[in-house]
This record gives C-alpha cells, structure tokens and sequence, in this order.
C-alpha cells in the first residue's frame, strides 16, 4: 500500500440531520433519510456498499441491541460486513476508513444515530467512568468539564440526530461527484486516571496532530467536537496548526446528538471540501470526561 | 413535538457488585485504615490511587486543591447534601491528584493551592465514600481515628496525617477477600418505538393487524417496518389476515423474566396468511395440551375484548388452533 494508494479514498457522500428529543420518530426513522442522501450524492447504490460500519449507544434509549433496530436504515440483504461500535460515528469512519485501505471493498457507508431518551440525557455519559474510584462519587459530566475549564463555559444541548458518511476506493466511485480525500485518520488516548492529566492540555490531540503533520501547516477548516464550550480552544491549541476557518458550520453547541456529533464534524469538513471552500480540512471528534479520547481526520481536495 | 407517536416509560437499572482486585483493592483497603495509599510508577512519579504494576506507596491525607468545579445543587445521589466542590486533590507526596470532594462552606473559600485535609467516615468500608470529604485544614481540630482496630496491626506513624515516607508508614493494607464495590444506578427514559410501529400497535389496538407491503419486492412484513429490510423500499400499510400457520414451536417450563404467563406456555413463531416473516406469539387453546401443537399448524388469533385492547401485543391473548 503506498501513500497514494491510501490517498485515493474520499468521502463522496456525506449528510446528516437533527431533531428535537422525542419527536416520535425511531432509530430507523431517523436514519433511513440520511443515509439515502449520502448514498444519492454519491452516485452509489444499496449494492454498492461493501462494508457498513454503525455507531451510537444502547444506554441513550435504554433498549438492548438498539443497533438491530436501526438494520432498515442501510444496506443490510444480501449480507455484508457490518461492524458495529458503541460509541460516535467518527470512530467507526476509522473502522470503515481501514477496511478500506485493507482492500475487503471498493465503498464502505458509516453511520451513526441517536436518541437521547432518557431523563438526563448526558448522564449516560457516566457509565463511561472508573465504577472503583470515580463513578461512586457521582460527578456528572458538566462537573468534570468544570475541573477543566478556567471560568464560566456553555454546555452543548443534547437532542437526536444521524448522520452517514459513504467512504470509497478510486475503483468505487462513480464518475464527476465532488469527493474529499481522506489524507489520514489518527486517534490517541489519554489516560482516564483525570488527576494524572493536565487538563488545560490535550497530549492527545497533539499526539494525532503530529501523526498526521499538521502542526506548522495551514488547515482551512477545522471542525470541532467541543461539548463544552472551552473546550474548543484546548483542540486548537494542541492542533499546532493555522487555521483558517473554526466550526464553519456553527459547532456542536446548539445541537449535540451525543454518539453523532463527532461523525457529523466530518460530514461538515467533508462538504466544505466537496463544495470547494476548502483546500484542507480537519475534523475532530471527541470520547470521554475532558476529552480523555481524540480523534483527528485529515481530508484534503482530490 | 411529536408526529404521532406512541411512548412509555421505560427503566433500566443496572446493579453490579464489582469485585476488586490489585492496586484498587490496596488503595480501598487502606481507605478502611483511614490510609491513603498511591503508586510509584515506572517513571518514579507517586499517583493515588495506584495503577497496576506500580510499588505501592503511603501518602498524605493532606494536600492541596490544583482544580476545583463548583455544585451548587447537589443532587440526591451526591455525596454531599450542601453545595461542594468536585476536586483534583493532590496529595502530599503524591505527583499526582486525586479526584474528589471539597467540603468548604462556599465557592469563596475555595482557591488554588487551598490546603484541605481528609475527613474520615468513621464507619468504613473500604470504598472512596471512607473520606467523607475534604475539609480546609485550617477547618477546626482533626477527629481522632475511629475505628482503631482497623489499624491496630500497623507499627510507627499511622492513620490520619502520615506523610509519605515508607519507613513511617508501615506494611501496606491488605485486601481482605470479597470485597466489592456496589453500584446500582437507575436510568429513566420515555421509550419511543417510532412511527411505523406506533401506527402498527394502534391497529392492533384497534383489532386490525397491519402489515407492510414493499412496492419493489412484493414481501409483506408483519410487523410493518419503515423500510424494506431486503432492498430499502419505503413500505406502503397493508391489512393482514389474523390467521395463519405455525413455522415453529417451543414449549417453555422456565419463568421469562418480565414476562407474565402462567407455566407452562408455548411461544411458537407465526406467519400470518398474505404475509412472509412470522413473529412471536403465545398459543393456547390447545385440546391434548400444549405438546400437541406442531410445526405447521393452522391458528387464529384470540382477541382481547374490544375496549381491552391496549395498543401492544397484548391487544392478542394468544393464538389458538383451527382447522385447516
């Protein structure tokens, strides 16, 4: 595999929506629109897709395997390779990204859904903590991003959402539709032990950066997963990057379909490319207390 | 808003007791001693609570406050009931901090560097809840260790205000067997099936089964689905009979948990006629008894009476045999 040979897949469907909590609507419901989007931008069909990879989380609805309630939204007949995360679509573009690159199919279709159904929607957010030591004190997540931030912050508001991205190979994909090339995805961790962290930083982000050469570059879009508003600018900082335009598409404040968002930071840097108004663009996803988990994806014009 | 939808509550508890083992077991351990035990690292840096693999090491209960987050409205399931502070402790001797709570008064004592020490419980347990909080040191004269037993075995320095120094800080704990931290958190939702199916239980409720017939591959779907699960066609609503063939059959002696039935039962899959997935149901009515009922077998569905009909698979008591 050469560098060109990676550089070859692009995003060449790409789209999302979002919805009030609770408009009646299930996972399925939401999803199967999306989904026909991206598929129709792309020029691709249902058998087209080789690999389907699906994120979102069980405890935002409470239903166990809510995954097989979202099977109607995408290809699923005659059977393919499906991988399923729990956790936000960015992370299984990673997934699908590799696949890929493995050569197991020319497309791959992501997507991820959410409905936040229950009482205190981010709360589930918790069950993602150390049950030892951490989770018996019962810090919500707003409290732990509090540890972070040095002054007053806003918090993202949680409601639904999906989104579906279609990945394909140079051999996948149909002739004159805008693409943006994945120039590479990047994830890196930090420990979850937070009073081993510097919060104010993001070694993580910076780590994934480097991997991916940014610092010192010029990215002309950067989407960012931040549902914290402060945290936007620890992103950024580690980026090490200038950066031409921050959260184009107005971030993920107003409207967070928490397991969706950081899928839909890459849907927003993709279309600015595909649209030509960006060069370079990077999106950012997040997972965990204080940005614990940092994905990075670099896309670029084809 | 809601586009006509059906919804519920709906409650997921999830009760663990997680054994415990390792470093987290010493450092609960010590807690029960009113000790605060932390980690050498490979790297030489002390972190509390301690990780796998590192030396253990007794360190402060004192320290100072690096970062703090303010509660003002403590929930009922936080550990305090007055406003407090969520904390990043870090421990004398200690390179790193420990994540806990700071109990002092007001946002306005609070301040970086601001000096606190432990608060012990004095019934312990060996969990993180052992310190109650952390107080400003300053905050009045410190309690005597209670529970001396739990430290009795201890020779030198000990309990509360040792400091790191190995020599001084006598063996570090060890876990007594079975211990456990017990959690049962409790979340609440308002399910929602969606629309299609909301549609597809509000017939049912209505003594109508509706299925859903796809316009590309003629396959009926009983229940309905928004899509064609083969080829992604939207479904169009189509009225299905309520009789229809039994495609296979279990006789259950075993309680279902959540589901309420009279031992024993047969849970048989049934395809409705016009229709070309089955679904589940009970069948009852069985003349010989429930080990005759076979794959095969032609059944009818028994209604629950009109006005008893909730918009579920309930609206159907059973389905019973008949002729074919």
């Amino acid at each position: 595999m050469t560098e060109d040979d990676a550089g070859a897949i692009a995003v060449v469907g790409a789209a999302h929506a979002v919805a009030p909590i609770g408009d009646g609507r299930n996972d399925a419901e939401l999803l199967a629109p999306v989904v026909d989007r991206a598929l129709t931008e792309a020029g691709l069909g249902r058998d087209d897709v080789g690999v389907v990879c699906t994120a979102g989380s069980e405890f935002l609805n409470g239903q166990v395997g809510t995954v097989m309630g979202a099977f109607d939204a995408f290809p699923g007949w005659p059977p393919r390779t499906h991988a399923h995360l729990e956790g936000d679509g960015a992370f299984a573009l990673h997934e699908a990204w590799i696949r890929l690159l493995a050569g197991e199919a020319e497309a791959a279709l992501v997507c991820a859904y959410s409905r936040p159904l229950a009482d205190e929607p981010r709360r589930v957010l918790d069950l993602q903590l150390d049950p030892y030591v951490v989770a018996p004190l019962a810090p919500r997540p707003e409290d732990l991003a509090g540890l972070q931030a040095t002054g007053p912050f806003t918090a993202s508001q949680p409601c639904a959402g999906a989104a579906a991205v279609v990945l394909a190979a140079a051999a996948g994909r149909a002739p004159g539709r805008p693409a943006a090339v994945v120039a590479g995805i990047e994830q890196r961790l930090d420990t979850h032990d937070l009073g081993e962290r510097d919060l104010a930083t993001s070694p993580s982000v910076a780590a994934a950066a480097a991997a991916l050469g940014l610092p010192g570059t010029v990215i002309d879009v950067l989407e960012v997963h931040a549902p914290f508003s402060h945290q936007r600018r620890i992103v950024v900082d580690a980026l090490g990057a200038e950066v031409r335009a921050l959260d184009p598409s107005g971030g993920c404040l107003a409207a967070d379909p928490i397991m969706v968002t950081g899928l839909i930071r890459v849907v927003e840097a993709a279309n600015a490319v595909r649209r030509g108004e960006a060069a370079r663009a990077v999106a950012h996803a997040t997972n965990g207390p204080c940005l614990q988990h940092n994905l990075l994806c670099l896309l670029e014009a084809a | 808003m809601n586009l006509r939808g059906l919804r519920a509550p709906h409650t997921l508890q999830l009760a663990f007791d997680r054994s415990v083992g390792g470093a987290t077991a010493a450092f609960l351990a010590g807690l029960a001693r009113a000790e605060i035990w932390g980690g050498r690292a490979v790297d030489g840096r002390i972190r509390v609570p301690p990780q796998e693999g590192d030396e253990l090491v007794r360190v402060g209960d004192t320290g100072a406050v690096r970062a703090w987050s303010w509660v003002a409205a403590p929930a009922p399931d936080q550990p305090l009931a007055r406003p407090f502070a969520y904390a990043l402790v870090q421990l004398d001797g200690a390179d790193g901090a420990l994540l806990h709570v700071v109990d002092a008064g007001s946002e306005a004592a609070l301040a970086p560097g601001l000096r606190v020490r432990a608060d012990w419980r004095a019934e312990r347990t060996g969990s993180v809840l052992d310190i109650r909080a952390f107080v400003p040191a300053d905050a009045g004269p410190r309690a005597a260790p209670a529970d001396p037993e739990a430290h009795a075995d201890l020779e030198g320095e000990s309990g509360p205000g040792a400091q790191a120094d190995p020599e001084a800080a006598g063996a570090p704990p060890e876990p007594p067997d079975g211990l456990v931290v017990a959690s049962d958190r409790v979340l609440r939702y308002t399910f929602e099936p969606g629309l299609v199916p909301s549609r597809f239980y509000q017939a049912l409720a209505a003594g109508r089964i509706e299925g859903g017939r796809c316009p590309a591959c003629d396959q009926v779907y009983v229940p309905p689905h928004e899509r064609c699960p083969a080829c992604g066609a939207v479904l169009e609503p189509c009225a299905v009979a309520d009789t229809g063939v039994i495609e296979s059959v279990t006789v259950v002696h075993l309680p279902v948990p959540g589901l309420e039935v009279e031992l024993p039962f047969a849970w048989a899959r049934v395809r409705l006629d016009g229709a070309h997935v089955s679904f589940p149901h009970l069948v009852g009515d069985v003349p010989g008894g429930l080990e005759e009922v076979r794959v095969g077998q032609r059944v009818a569905a028994v209604w629950a009476p009109a006005g008893e009909r909730p918009p579920s698979w309930e609206a159907i008591r059973h389905f019973r045999p008949v002729e074919p």
